[in-house]
């Protein structure tokens, strides 16, 4: 390996030393793939997670506080304490403030982290040197961005010590920090660091992807002042409207370098626009632009204001919070013709019509084409996010459902309090009857949470047992008392079966929920097999959840073989907890080396008895004494002797209380009102006749019923499939055949015949309702029928007509 | 100028086609299921309530027509634009979950907000619906009324996806919905699968009701009865009015009426009775007959077949009753051409009519193969067995060929005979 240690080992602070253990050799430079690293420097550390980890729009920034050997780890001996810098987009989105002015620069724009992540890498992660300035709060740096391979970003936040609620000025909170990394500051953050683990973790997204950077070998670390203001050397990334912007409109640089960075394909319009005017023209590139950036930035920069054609003003800066707006101003922009905005800056036709040619090739359909056209001329910010991924997440809508204009009602009477606390979506405080199947999972999940490692759990039981409710409410207690600071954080991805259109798919949503990124299936299953097989810097541990376990069943079961093979990887720190209805899954479907991998950790729901069916229901009805409880022990018996699905108990006494309330409701109705009704609650009870009507409404098949709605003929129909039945003792009869029997019958009762077309509407009229099952119509009369419904049902309901 | 008889013609006719008649509203019978129907929509609108329920009767009780009613009343108090949104699917027009996913987030979203979009995968598609339900806080959003006709259509897609996270949502608090299943199959419950059953709050609402010839006939003047009005004369109503009750009156209607309602009471039929009886009212013919009616009747109701039999030539009913002899004798066992050709070649020994070879029956056999009045037994390929010796079944009851013998104009007299002694 290309590394090699510069000078002697250094000595630390003592009581840094402590806090380690004492194998450690602490140095102040080391070399690594030829570049030489030290203290104090500002560093690139790849992200694993990343599709591509080395490229500079993903990787990990920070700052190295102290370099040393660790030679009781043989793997990976060399470590580095760095202290990290966040990205713009890494933030959670309360983070990003609004009111920032000059706003958020997503591109270079760093936030230092405070304590947030445990700060202990490994030297081999580290692939660069960057630079990164330090700032004052309103003031945009000059000169960041990428030159002669070196990057420099930015840092004007940090975050806020109060669990990384707030942004704070970073030259307050840490100028005599970053100002000299010395010994005692080292000592300093490594006590912080320590505390960090506690601190709690907004998720980290790193939702783009961008070309490789190439390797850097300029050791060259300082930034020289002249380099700033001289055109820089054009990489493939320089983006053409800032050289412009740089280099002849001095007052423009702010709006615009905030502004682009996060220009979509779409919203690029304008700014491409401008690549093709003269310099004049470019004053206008900010107010055209910031319609884009609408959602970050509350008021438009004030200069460009006053520019702006007025109808353009009114329309673009009309922002809500709403989310549905929000999506409309989206396609309110994306329909906005140019033309009038060309006039306004009052172009020469020729380059009019140019424009216009352009924006032609500019609004296609197939996001890749337009990326093709348009590369050599693409007003993109050096390394800027790759199109393709920019570009869908532009075109997907804000998942959102239009709100209501009046507000819901909450029930009033008791028996309506009732009926609202015993719905299904209603979430108790706790969950009665599942004390011990808690217990199991979170000290399942917790103990693997400590220790740092990875395993899967089965869980198994009918429909209603409350397998997915007790596991959410173990990750709820998990989270909770992670915030408490008595674990380490983990990231939580929940998939069900049911969800997925093709058990290839969880693989998309595993990485979507992950990173917040799309990728197709077959990508995502690559980058998930190299993210667990490694174990990266900021490498957080993982419970995933899979629900409805065994529709993720294929052939080869290579999904289910993957997902058991993961938390078996020693770097994966994965927790899988698996649900699925049937105890004999593993033995019964899959093949040995998934059972296996599976391991034995295997917990069953058994169904609930009745007094758990009691408790559940009386624990929501709480104070409220208007059911019965020999109703509720009734309603747990049946549901217990049947089915033992909470679900179903909870229906049935909703459905009572229902049947109470119209109960008492019609009981008042004559005096109509319904003041009254209130006034008299006694009379509103739930009572055992209540659930009786309930289970009766709910569990019968009214078949009886069903057969005496039916017409004469349709009767005489069964009655000849039956006496067909006794003649021959065989279920299935054919059509002719039973035709005989229905004539016999006819002239019995002393009726005309029907004829056959009419007996063929009779029993297809029958076999819609599914009363009988008769084969295909196009057999006509040899089309063979049966009966699906008791012979003594039919003879019991004629015989009553 | 239009007369009286036009109007009235052009009202009723206009009535039978669209269900626009007000005494077409829900019978008395399914007047609580209504209610409790409304109650739960109610409480899903008002209260946020989810909910999910069947609605199961047999074709033409009125399901549709129920939850339509429904709807309308529920317009009536509650704002439509703002306060809930109703989604309709239908089990034949969305035949897989990627249809109907697409279909939902069409009506959901509004068409000019995903207009200019192609839609995207079925599980982007799926996704986007599900985070869309997800992300909505139940008491902020429109409440979301799911009306599924031809439920049991959608128990048949894979897996059930779609009727899964329906109900999921239904019982979790997500966003405020109704799902409301409308099916004709009895045993729609038991389509479920156990995941989906389990989320089904079971509510079955039967519309189930004894057929009731008094009020079959009712609605039959009901049906027909006009109503003042402006463009009409009132003498003309008046009159019109008494036809109506005497025509319902005649023994012959009642007869006719009764022979239909026995076989089929629903209102869809009568209306289709009715509209073909309207349709010959004119300036000669100013008020309905009962000859009219029992027509009307007859047109809706004979036999296809015996229709069809009467265009056959006569070597082809011949070949058909030799078919028919043979499967009486043989007790249903079917027969090949050439049973069926020595069958008639030894019936026509002594017979003083044109005898046709076996080139001519053949094809005669053929024409019978493509009407469906006989069909090759399944089960055994007919591209190897020779022509001759396919084997068939006869479609005709021995009632429909005496039928159609006994109405064929100028069939020979030993056709007839022959028909005596086969059938």
């Amino acid at each position: 390996m290309d590394f090699e240690w510069i000078g002697d080992p250094i000595s630390v602070n003592e009581a840094a030393r402590q806090l380690t253990s004492k194998t450690r050799t602490f140095y102040k430079t080391c070399k690594y793939l030829g570049t030489e690293y030290n203290i104090g420097d500002h560093v690139l550390i790849a992200n694993s997670e990343a599709d591509d980890p080395e490229s500079f729009r993903h990787c990990y920034v920070a700052s190295l506080v102290y370099m040393y050997e660790m030679k009781s780890n043989k793997k990976d001996p060399f470590r580095a304490q760095v202290q990290w810098y966040s990205r713009v987009e890494q933030l959670s989105k309360n983070l990003r403030k609004d009111g920032v002015h000059p706003p958020l620069d997503d591109a270079w724009e760093l936030v230092h982290e405070g304590q947030r992540y445990k700060g202990d890498v490994s030297i081999e992660t580290i692939f660069d040197k960057c630079s990164v300035l330090i700032c004052e709060e309103n003031e945009v740096p000059r000169g960041v961005g990428k030159q002669k391979k070196l990057c420099t970003f930015f840092c004007r936040f940090a975050l806020g010590p109060k669990n990384s609620r707030d942004l704070v000025s970073v030259k307050e909170s840490l100028t005599k920090q970053l100002a000299d990394m010395t010994a005692k500051t080292l000592v300093d953050s490594f006590s912080a660091i320590n505390q960090s683990d506690k601190e709690p973790t907004t998720p980290r997204r790193i939702s783009t992807r961008s070309r490789k950077m190439s390797e850097n070998d300029n050791t060259d670390s300082s930034v020289h002042p002249e380099l700033i203001n001289t055109p820089r050397s054009s990489t493939r990334n320089r983006q053409p409207s800032r050289q412009l912007d740089n280099g002849k409109n001095e007052s423009c640089i702010p709006s615009a370098s905030i502004n682009t960075p996060r220009s979509s394909r779409r919203n690029r319009q304008p700014l491409l626009l401008v690549d093709s005017e003269d310099d004049e023209s470019s004053v206008h590139t900010g107010p055209i632009n910031t319609p884009r950036s609408s959602k970050r930035i509350k008021q438009p920069p004030r200069c460009l204001d006053e520019t702006l054609p007025s109808p353009l003003k009114n329309s673009t800066f009309s922002i809500s919070s709403n989310k549905t707006k929000e999506l409309c101003i989206v396609i309110q922009r994306c329909k906005v013709t140019p033309n009038k905005e060309i006039s306004a800056v009052e172009l020469d036709q020729a380059s009019k019509v140019k424009a216009r040619k352009k924006l032609d090739l500019e609004t296609p359909v197939t996001p890749t084409k337009a990326v093709e056209q348009k590369t050599p001329k693409k007003p993109k910010r050096a390394g800027s996010v790759t199109p393709g991924s920019t570009q869908k997440k532009r075109l997907r809508l804000t998942p959102a459902i239009s709100s209501r204009s009046g507000n819901l009602t909450e029930p009033t009477s008791p028996l309506g309090e009732i009926r609202r606390r015993l719905h299904v979506a209603a979430v108790p405080q706790t969950l009665p009857c599942r004390e011990d199947e808690f217990d199991h999972i979170y000290n399942y999940v917790e103990g693997k949470l400590a220790d740092g490692i990875g395993g899967c759990m089965y869980i198994s039981g009918v429909p209603g047992t409350g397998k997915t409710a007790t596991v959410s409410e173990v990750i709820r207690v998990l989270k909770e008392s992670q915030t408490e600071g008595d674990l380490p954080d983990f990231k939580l991805i929940e998939v069900n079966g049911m969800k997925l259109t093709a058990p290839q798919q969880i693989y998309v949503q595993i990485w979507n929920q992950l990173t917040g990124s799309k990728v197709t299936a077959d990508k995502a299953a690559k980058l998930l097999h190299a993210k667990f097989s490694t174990n990266g810097p900021r490498h957080r541990p993982t419970v995933l959840i899979v629900d409805e376990l065994d529709l993720l069943w294929t052939r080869q079961q290579d999904v289910l073989y993957n997902i058991f093979e993961w938390p078996n990887r020693p770097k994966a720190q994965l927790t899988v907890l698996a649900i699925a209805n049937t105890m004999d899954l593993p033995e019964r479907l899959l093949m040995n080396r998934v059972s296996s991998r599976m391991g034995l950790t295997r917990l069953t729901f058994q169904p609930y008895k009745v007094k758990q069916l009691q408790t559940i229901i009386s624990s929501r009805l709480e104070n409220l004494v208007y059911f019965e409880p020999e109703a509720v022990e009734f309603i747990a018996r049946k549901v217990s002797a049947a089915s033992g699905d909470a679900r179903r108990a909870l229906d049935i006494s909703r459905r009572a209380a229902e049947l109470a309330e119209k109960g008492s409701h019609n009981i008042s109705s004559p005096t109509k009102s319904p003041s009254k009704r209130g006034a008299h609650p006694s009379k509103s009870t739930v009572t055992m006749q209540h659930v009786q009507a309930a289970i009766e409404e709910m569990f019968s098949s009214p078949k009886l019923l069903a057969i005496q709605a039916c017409s004469l003929h349709e009767q005489l129909f069964l009655n000849a499939l039956v006496q067909e039945f006794n003649r021959t003792g065989v279920e299935e009869s054919v059509f002719d055949q039973v035709i005989r029997q229905h004539y016999t019958l006819c002239d019995l009762e002393g009726m005309s015949r029907p004829n056959v077309s009419e007996l063929l509407s009779v029993c297809a009229s029958l076999c819609s309702s599914r009363l009988i099952l008769s084969e295909h119509g196009r057999n006509d009369i040899r089309q063979k029928v049966r009966l699906n419904i008791g012979i003594d049902d039919v003879s019991y309901a004629l015989k009553c007509l | 100028m239009t007369s009286c008889t036009d109007i009235c013609r052009s009202i009723l006719l206009e009535r039978m086609v669209f269900n626009t008649h007000s005494s077409i509203a829900i019978p008395e019978d399914f007047l609580e299921h209504k209610n409790y129907v409304f109650n739960l929509l109610k409480s899903t609108v008002v209260n946020g309530e989810n909910n999910s329920a069947l609605l199961i009767g047999p074709r033409g009780s009125g399901k549709t027509m129920l939850i339509n009613s429904v709807i309308a009343d529920l317009e009536a108090i509650c704002n439509f634009e703002k306060d809930y949104v109703v989604i309709k699917l239908h089990g034949f027009f969305q035949t897989d979950d990627r249809i109907a996913i697409q279909e939902i987030t069409r009506q959901l979203f509004l068409e000019e907000e995903t207009a200019n979009r192609t839609f995207g995968s079925f599980s982007e598609n799926l996704n986007f619906l599900l985070d869309s339900l997800k992300v909505a806080d139940r008491k902020t959003t429109k409440s979301i009324i799911f009306i599924i006709d031809e439920f049991d259509q959608f128990c048949q897609h894979k897996n059930q996806t779609l009727l899964y996270n329906l109900f999921d949502v239904c019982q979790s608090a997500q966003a405020p919905m109704a799902v409301i299943g409308l099916t004709c199959r009895m045993d729609a419950i038991s389509l479920f699968e156990k995941r989906v059953r389990s989320r089904f709050s079971h509510r079955q609402i039967y519309l189930l009701v004894k057929p009731d010839f008094q009020k079959y006939s009712e609605t039959f003047v009901s049906l027909l009865r006009l109503q003042q009005s402006r463009e009409l004369k009132a003498i003309y109503v008046r009159s019109w009015n008494k036809s109506v009750e005497d025509l319902a009156q005649d023994p012959l209607v009642q007869g006719s009426l009764k022979k239909v309602f026995n076989l089929n009471p629903k209102l869809r039929l009568l209306q289709n009775i009715l509209l073909v009886a309207l349709s010959r009212l004119g300036e000669s013919h100013p008020f309905l007959s009962s000859k009219d009616i029992v027509t009307a009747i007859e047109s809706q109701t004979t036999d296809c077949k015996t229709l069809q039999l009467q265009g056959l030539s006569v070597l082809e009913l011949q070949l058909l009753l030799c078919m028919k002899y043979l499967d009486k004798i043989y007790f249903g066992e079917p027969c090949n051409y050439e049973m069926a050709f020595y069958e008639y070649t030894k019936q026509m020994k002594n017979s003083s009519m044109q005898k046709f070879d076996r080139q001519i029956a053949m094809k005669a056999m053929e024409h019978l193969e493509t009407l469906e009045f006989i069909r090759p037994v399944e089960g055994i390929s007919s591209s190897k067995v020779q022509k001759e010796f396919v084997v068939y079944h006869i479609l005709i009851t021995s009632e429909q060929l005496t039928a159609a013998i006994a109405k064929y104009p100028n069939l020979p007299t030993e056709v007839k005979q022959l028909a005596d002694t086969c059938l």
